[in-house]
Order: structure tokens, then sequence, then C-alpha cells
């Protein structure tokens, strides 16, 4: 029982520093290789944790050689374009300028069927409304759609909108001082304890959420009393 | 370049442990059995003391090996070993000769197993 716990609490820490150093892209953006690593590691990991006969070592290396190897694999990646063609692959046009590329299709394996779940899934039904399909390396499919389909835009219309689109920046977080982020903001606790009483607060610790964005604009919510 | 060197230098350690670990466990286990040959010989001309301290000498360096051991090959061979040294010792109390050459035999191969798991060589690879 001890053994299996503390094999287990340590093969969990390892994960989740190894997973961690393979970066934050979700599951469903992963390239082919990195799922099937990600889906190689949580395998290895479980040997060692269920049978005490294997040292804890023989899962240990496997993972932490593949780790290495992806890193370096990454490395190479960025640095050499022709080796991340010959590891991830091209993107495909499936559809261009309006036509289904049937040889495309063919190549990848890629059938009509899937091809129109694809294009649903992101809202299109009419097919001549599509004037680029491409297959990414990841195997999402990118749909871009004739100018004369696409939602307009306000440069498109002649139209000037201000830009007042800034990232907020959270200053209390479920009652804690971000001070990280008054730092970032040039701001201090002075301003903060402004900012609370106009906001009826008396302290940070009355706050779930306080934020404030590149204009001054200040969100604050307060914490519900608990039931 | 730290993005290269870190994963380069794990690959590195992690293939120089394990070449150092194969050659180390080779050049534990040839003395031991080696020992077990002479112990085996000894109890042949009935030389049972000179048997029983040979046996004696190679069961306290593998026990001392044993930690280590426990971390790098799979516990199920140690425990086949540990068991065959209890036997050997068992057949050399009650001085049967035969039976103590015959386990000693199977001492010598199981140990020789515990070295040939750590080796690089392409059988096991293969």
């Amino acid at each position: 029982m001890a053994t299996a716990f503390a094999r287990t609490a340590l093969l969990y820490i390892i994960l989740m520093a190894g997973l961690r150093l393979m970066g934050k892209r979700q599951l469903g953006e992963l390239e082919p290789i990195e799922l099937v690593l990600t889906l190689l590691i949580s395998d290895l990991a479980v040997v060692p944790m269920q049978d005490f006969g294997i040292p804890l070592l023989n899962g240990l290396v496997p993972i932490a050689t593949l780790l290495s190897m992806s890193m370096l694999l990454s490395f190479f990646s960025l640095h050499s374009i022709r080796f991340r063609r010959l590891v991830c692959g091209n993107p495909t046009t499936l559809i261009k300028d309006g036509v289904i590329q049937q040889d495309a299709m063919r190549r990848n394996r890629f059938t009509l069927d899937e091809l129109l779940e694809e294009l649903r899934s992101q809202g299109v039904t009419d097919l001549t409304t599509v004037k680029y399909a491409v297959l990414e390396t990841n195997g999402q499919l990118s749909v871009l759609l004739y100018p004369a389909e696409a939602p307009a835009t306000p440069r498109q219309l002649g139209r000037s909108v201000p830009d007042d689109v800034f990232l907020p920046t959270v200053l209390i977080n479920d009652g804690r001082v971000m001070r990280s982020g008054l730092r970032e903001r040039g701001l201090d606790e002075g301003w903060l304890d402004a900012a609370l009483r106009r906001h009826g607060r008396a302290s940070a610790s009355e706050v779930l959420l306080l934020t404030v964005d590149g204009a001054g604009k200040v969100l604050c919510v307060g914490k519900e009393e608990a039931g | 370049m730290k993005y290269f060197f870190i994963p380069a230098s794990v690959l590195a350690l992690v293939l120089a442990a394990s070449l150092w670990n194969a050659a180390a466990v080779e050049s534990r286990v040839e003395p031991w059995r080696s020992q077990l040959e002479e112990a085996s010989a000894a109890a042949e001309t009935g030389d049972w003391t000179r048997s029983e301290a040979l046996l004696s000498a190679a069961r306290q360096e593998w026990e001392a090996m044993h930690g280590w051991l426990h971390l790098v090959t799979a516990h199920g061979v140690l425990d086949d070993a540990d068991a065959l040294f209890a036997s050997s010792e068992g057949f050399l109390r009650v001085r049967e000769a035969a039976e103590l050459c015959a386990e000693l035999r199977e001492l010598s191969v199981r140990l020789r197993v515990v070295a040939e798991m750590q080796k690089l060589s392409l059988r096991n690879i293969l």
C-alpha cells in the first residue's frame, strides 16, 4: 500500500512536470507525434505504478528519454523548416477556389462525409460559399469563405472603430491582492484602497475579482455570503 | 540554446548512466560466478569449509549490492537468485554435494542473466 502511494505520488509529480515541459497546447491541437507521446508517457507511468516488481527507474528512464527526444524534436523543428515538414507534414488544400481537390482528399484519406461534417461544425452548409478549406497538420480544417459570404468587417464597410479593447489585469483574485498586477499597471495599495471604497468595499477580502484595463476601467465583483 | 542543451544533456546522462550500470553490474557479477564455481569444485572434493566460505562471501557481496540492483533490475529475478542462495546454503549445511553443485550452477546462470539484462546489446534490444 505504502509503495503504491509513494510511487503514484512520485510519478504524478514527474508526469505533471513532464507534460508542463511539453507546452501549453490542448489535446485537440497536438500534432500526431505529440498525441502519441502523451499516450505513451501515460502508459509508461502506469506500469511501475501498478507492478511493484518493476523498478521505478524502468518507468522513469523511458519517460525522461521520450520527453527529451520530444524537446529536441521541437528545437530542431523550430530551427529547420525542412525538418518541421518532415516531422509535421504540410497543410493540404482540400478546397481551392471553390473546387474540391479530389486527389488531395484521396492522398489524405479524407472522405467527403468528413469534409461536409467539418464544414457543418464550422457553420458552413453550402459548399459553394467556401473559397479555401485547408487540412492543417494537426488534423483541423481551416475554412475560408468567399468575401461575399463572410461577415463584413468595419473596414470593409468604410467605418472607423475606436480601439477600445484592452487586456484587463487582475488586481484582486478571490480576496487576495495580486501585487505583481499592481506593479505591472504602475499602481499602489493606496490606489487599490480608493478603488475598493468607490465600490463600497472595506477590504480586499470582500472582493472576488477586481480588474483594471489599459483605459483605467475597473471591474469589481464582490464575494457572496456563504450559504 | 538551453532548449537544445537540457534535453541533449538528459539523453547523454541517461545513456552514460545505462552503460556505466551495465559495466558495473557485470564487473561485480563475474567474480561472484567465479566464487560459486570454486565453491562447487570445493564441495565436489569434500572441502566443505572452503565451499562454505566462498558461498558466504559471494552472498555477502550480493546482499551489499541489493539496494542498487533493486533500482535497476526486475525484482522477480533478484528474488529468484535470493532463493537459490538460500537453498544452496541449505544443501551445504546437510553436505549434499550433488544437489549443491546443481543449485550453484543454476544460481550462476541467474546471476549471468542479471548482468545480461543490463547490457546494451542487439539481442536485448531486439
